[in-house]
């Protein structure tokens, strides 16, 4: 009853949990929150375990690898799903809170969240039970693929396949979808994070440095590419040297890059292809007129449409905005959710 | 490219533009659209509809911008005005159905079906009410029509009077010791005050045989009457020597004696004949009709006794 009255007082979410960043979408106002998914806890007592919030998002992320033994920065979810559940409830607390600005009662908003096709039940608990724990009304959960084609504007209720794939920082989810209904869904723990990873092993392997996780990320986004270009960029990096012990600088081009990455991209290759050759014949061949499109931060990696473009044989089409498809759609289900009752599609 | 582009821009429709543009530039780098068509792996009719600006032919707008832009890209055009162009022209995303879901069927638990039987109970509760009621205000009728009677004179319905007093003798008894004098407003006290011309005595006696003579009376007592059957009114006496059924019609189909009538009772009806009489056991019944025997035994058949008495 009190809820209910405390609902009229707040704003439906859309939440993108990601691994690597987390998207608000507020019913009527679009995207009001992109931060990514980092905590940093201090830890405040000697004897006992006393922690508390430092800081979340952007700022706690600049922490990440440069935090002093008291502090520690934690990404609290992990390839799509939690790792560390009251973490992850402050900072989904901390999230409704940001988006929902300053009110004067505490915001109960009907929340909807994104989870991979590819979470147990157990994952999917933890989510909702966290959700509510930040002081969710009603938690919705919803299969990402099916978010993220809402939210690139696909026909998802035409009787047409489309298929999607949407790269995020800690899985990557392949969906065919017809009818409002997915029809094949993959889930793989491969995404931006194991890009990161696959680089840092490189520079280790190939230059004997070593370099932090937010270095691997920066050079991913500035000269990382998953097909051989024209084009040749380059960067300098700075990392330790593991034999002498002492940062050195080095120099780093595109084409390392891509073969530094070889790994993690045929393993998504190999996850499409899986999705095509298991696809019913008939929508695979929908797929094929129209295309496969793209999604997720992976997405903007250099070239990735070309790569899949060339393995498969198919379109490959990079959504507008791919970054915050998810949340889009996840969006665009709360406002039918009140145009047509709770249950238009298959969530739970 | 980029100066070409904007001459371009100043002069064309946005509509025509978008495909113009995209063939200029592919007809520049020396391209048919079958060598675009298989590096996009996209079926060379979607190339000719990007060409010609025929949307119609084009999937949903998410795929045209995904063409447009590896389009753009190959030819060397800067994809993001091309969108630009083309978001203005584009249709809205596709809406997103509910699903088809089966006609709900009714059930007990749905509103409207609730109030809808709520309804039809309570208009039967009413309509049941306002009959029972309709039965009560004929029976009050009955008694007060027989007070009109006695009193007035007005509506003389002889047989109605004599009827309820048979039918209930010890009430009737108990209300004379109520109310002596001639006052009673009740209706059944009312019912009795005729009694100017009968001695109460007689009546507190409990014996039926005056009343009948006070029926006989008051028969004769209303010449006034309007209603001329009274003036050809029969008389019907019926004895009992063991319990049976009686039922009597008069002429006009009114019902003068339905009941069960109890040894040793006498029953006096006057009435328009033809009386139409039915015994339930005729041989524990003797009849008299305007002072004469009745022999029932001809009309009897397996106890009953059906027959009209003239």
């Amino acid at each position: 009853m009190f809820n209910k009255i405390r609902g009229m007082f707040s704003n439906d979410l859309s939440i993108d949990l990601g691994t690597a960043n987390t998207l608000i979408y507020v019913r009527g106002k679009g995207i009001v929150l992109n931060e990514p998914s980092v905590v940093a806890v201090r830890n405040d007592g000697h004897t006992i375990n006393v922690k508390s919030i430092m800081a979340v998002g952007a700022e706690a992320k600049k922490m990440l690898g440069r935090t002093p033994g008291h502090i520690t920065a934690i990404r609290p979810l992990k390839d799509g799903v939690i790792a560390d559940f009251t973490v992850t409830e402050k900072m989904l607390q901390y999230f409704i809170h940001q988006a929902h600005g300053d009110t004067m009662f505490k915001p109960s908003p009907r929340v909807l969240i994104c989870v991979p096709c590819g979470s147990t039940q157990v994952e999917r608990r933890a989510i909702r039970e966290s959700a509510s724990g930040a002081g969710a009304r009603k938690v919705h959960l919803m299969q990402e693929p099916m978010a993220a084609a809402i939210g690139a504007g696909m026909p998802v209720s035409d009787a047409k396949g489309s298929m999607v794939l949407d790269i995020g920082g800690g899985t990557t989810e392949v969906a065919v979808i017809s009818l409002n209904g997915i029809v094949y869904a993959d889930s793989v723990r491969i995404g931006g994070d194991r890009f990161d990873e696959a680089i840092i092993n490189y520079i280790r392997r190939n230059y004997g440095s070593l370099i932090g996780d937010a270095t691997a990320e920066r050079i991913k986004i500035e000269i990382g590419c998953a097909y051989p270009g024209n084009e040749v960029k380059e960067m300098e990096v700075r990392g330790r040297n593991l034999a002498e012990g002492i940062p050195r600088s080095f120099t780093l081009n595109s084409n390392e890059i891509l073969e530094a990455l070889q790994e993690p991209l045929s393993g998504i290759v190999g996850t499409v292809k899986n999705a095509l050759e298991k696809t019913p014949p008939e929508l695979g061949s929908d797929v094929a007129e129209v295309g496969l499109v793209l999604t997720g931060g992976g997405a903007l990696l250099r070239d990735m449409d070309r790569l899949l473009m060339e393995e498969t044989g198919l379109p490959v089409i990079i959504a507008e905005d791919p970054l915050t498809c998810v949340a889009r759609g996840g969006g665009r289900y709360l406002e039918m959710i009140e145009e047509y009752g709770d249950d238009i599609l298959a969530v739970e | 490219m980029l100066k070409y582009m904007s001459d371009d821009e100043d002069h064309m429709e946005d509509s025509i533009k978008l495909g113009a543009l995209l063939t200029r530039a592919r007809e520049k780098l020396a391209l048919s659209q079958k060598e675009i068509a298989s590096r996009l792996n996209l079926r060379e009719e979607i190339i000719a509809a990007l060409d010609a600006n025929d949307f119609d032919k084009l999937p949903a707008p998410t795929y045209v911008m995904g063409y447009i832009r590896s389009y753009a890209r190959t030819v060397n055009l800067n994809s993001d005005t091309l969108i630009s162009i083309y978001e203005g022209i584009a249709e809205k995303p596709p809406e997103i159905l509910p699903d088809v879901k089966p006609p709900v069927q009714a059930s007990s638990r749905d509103k409207p079906v609730q109030a809808m039987s709520y309804l039809i109970t309570f208009t039967l509760v009413i309509l049941l009410i306002a009959w029972w009621q309709g039965q009560n205000i004929v029976n009050t009728d009955f008694f007060s029509t027989g007070a009109k009677t006695s009193e007035g004179g007005k509506y003389p319905g002889g047989f109605n009077y004599t009827y309820d007093i048979v039918a209930h003798p010890g009430t009737f008894t108990v209300l004379e010791t109520d109310a002596p004098e001639n006052n009673g407003l009740k209706t059944m006290g009312t019912t009795a005050t005729p009694g100017v011309a009968k001695p109460p005595g007689t009546k507190s006696s409990g014996s039926l045989e005056p009343f009948l003579e006070y029926s006989d009376l008051l028969s004769i007592e209303d010449p006034s009457s309007p209603i001329d059957f009274q003036t050809n009114s029969d008389i019907l006496k019926i004895e009992l020597s063991a319990e049976s059924w009686i039922e009597v019609y008069d002429a006009l189909g009114k019902k003068l004696y339905i009941n069960l009538a109890k040894p040793g009772e006498k029953i006096s009806l006057t009435g328009t004949p033809p009386f139409s009489v039915k015994l339930g056991n005729a041989r524990a019944v003797s009849v008299n009709f305007n002072g004469k025997p009745f022999d029932t035994s001809k009309h009897t058949k397996a106890g009953v006794a059906r027959f009209l008495l003239e």
